[in-house]
């Protein structure tokens, strides 16, 4: 039993795993035991619904002024 | 003089672009070790990846407000770290891509940490940038590449060269004076479309490129021209790669002195 976070780990480490076809990808969402809508997000190769199903509001992710001006 | 160095201490580490894929065995176990950890990163799936290493990461989120000038959420970024560290903790910032690429608070945050007798440095991590090179087949030694931050370009007058990459980094936040949109818009990016238009023709090639943060989508790679480019949903990962637009140029003077010296080099007279 595992979760879509660890499950995600695993297929961004993983060289069998990173780049497999859906029908790999899909066994071992089910091996995992990830949870159905979760895993069609997934499968689907859809960032947006699975951080909505998550609960994930999208980041703020900027680190520097624009322009690059201090004040 | 020797002084000891105070018992708090900070790490700034780079976790890379992709979910799983760019963290470095130091980066992590740096994370694992800490006494408390801060995280900076573009995608809650990845902040919630983090909050995993370790039982007490905070998120500097919340930092960031619609509204609220930019400058400020990063100084409060930097002051929550130093608190930590001053308080004697060893502290751990956690910053997507490479903590030291196109971000100020990590750099700041260290600087100041030393400043005050605390020991504080930087591991790199895989930045937006070594992901370019990869998914768009660049390499920044064949022409040559110059980054800049999209809105500098407008602000100041900065010398371009054609014959080299151009690479773009915030364009989704062109001309963003940072403040509340944390957006762009046409308007804003023609202005700089004007910029690159004294060194690129209108019809260029422009390629907007995310790599992708979870291991379950591709980059985007999108190419239009620089007339168009205005006319793009740009998004705040997004960087534009412009490629070489001319041919590098000759210097005949200079290669004809390298020429002599290779002559006298060769000549036998004198040895
Ligand atoms: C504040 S900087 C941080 C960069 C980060 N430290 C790094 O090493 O990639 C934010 C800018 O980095 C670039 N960036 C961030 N995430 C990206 C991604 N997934 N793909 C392409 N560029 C990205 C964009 O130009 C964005 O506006």
């Amino acid at each position: 039993m595992s979760d879509v976070i660890n499950f995600l780990e695993r297929m961004g480490q993983d060289a069998e795993l990173r780049y497999a076809s859906q029908d790999t990808i899909g066994t071992a969402l089910a091996d995992a035991q990830i949870e159905p809508q979760q895993r069609s997000a997934v499968l689907a190769s859809d960032p947006e619904r699975l951080r909505a199903l998550l609960g994930h509001e999208p980041l703020f992710a900027t680190l520097m002024m624009p322009g690059a001006i201090e004040s | 003089m020797n002084t000891q160095p105070s018992a708090g201490s900070l790490v700034c580490v780079g976790i890379g672009i992709t979910l799983g894929s760019h963290i470095s065995p130091l980066a992590r176990s740096h994370i694992e070790t800490a006494d408390m950890v801060f995280v900076a990163v573009s995608d809650g799936l990845v902040e919630q990846w983090v909050q995993r290493m370790h039982p007490d990461v905070r998120s500097l989120q919340p930092f960031y407000q619609t509204g609220k000038p930019r400058m400020q959420t990063y100084r409060q970024m930097v002051e929550a770290m130093l608190t930590e560290v001053r308080a004697g903790k060893r502290v751990c910032g956690v910053f997507y891509g490479h903590p030291g690429v196109f971000a100020w608070a990590p750099h700041k945050a260290i600087e100041t940490a030393r400043a005050e007798g605390y020991r504080a440095h930087m591991e790199p991590g895989i930045s937006a940038e070594d992901c370019l090179y990869a998914d768009l087949g660049i390499d920044p030694g064949t022409r040559g590449c110059l980054h800049f931050e999209a809105s500098q370009l407008m602000y100041y007058r900065r010398r371009l060269d054609p014959s080299a990459w151009l690479v773009l980094w915030q364009i989704g936040i062109t001309g963003d004076h940072g403040k509340n949109r944390f957006a762009t818009n046409a308007a804003y990016l023609q202005v700089l479309v004007d910029v690159l238009a004294r060194d690129y023709p209108l019809e260029h090639e422009v390629i907007v490129y995310r790599a992708a943060t979870l291991p379950i989508h591709l980059p985007r790679i999108e190419r239009t021209s620089l007339a168009r480019m205005p006319h793009l949903a740009l998004d705040a990962a997004d960087t534009l790669a412009i490629p070489p637009a001319a041919p590098m140029e000759p210097d005949p003077e200079m290669r004809a002195r390298l020429a002599a010296l290779d002559l006298a080099r060769a000549d036998p007279v004198g040895t």
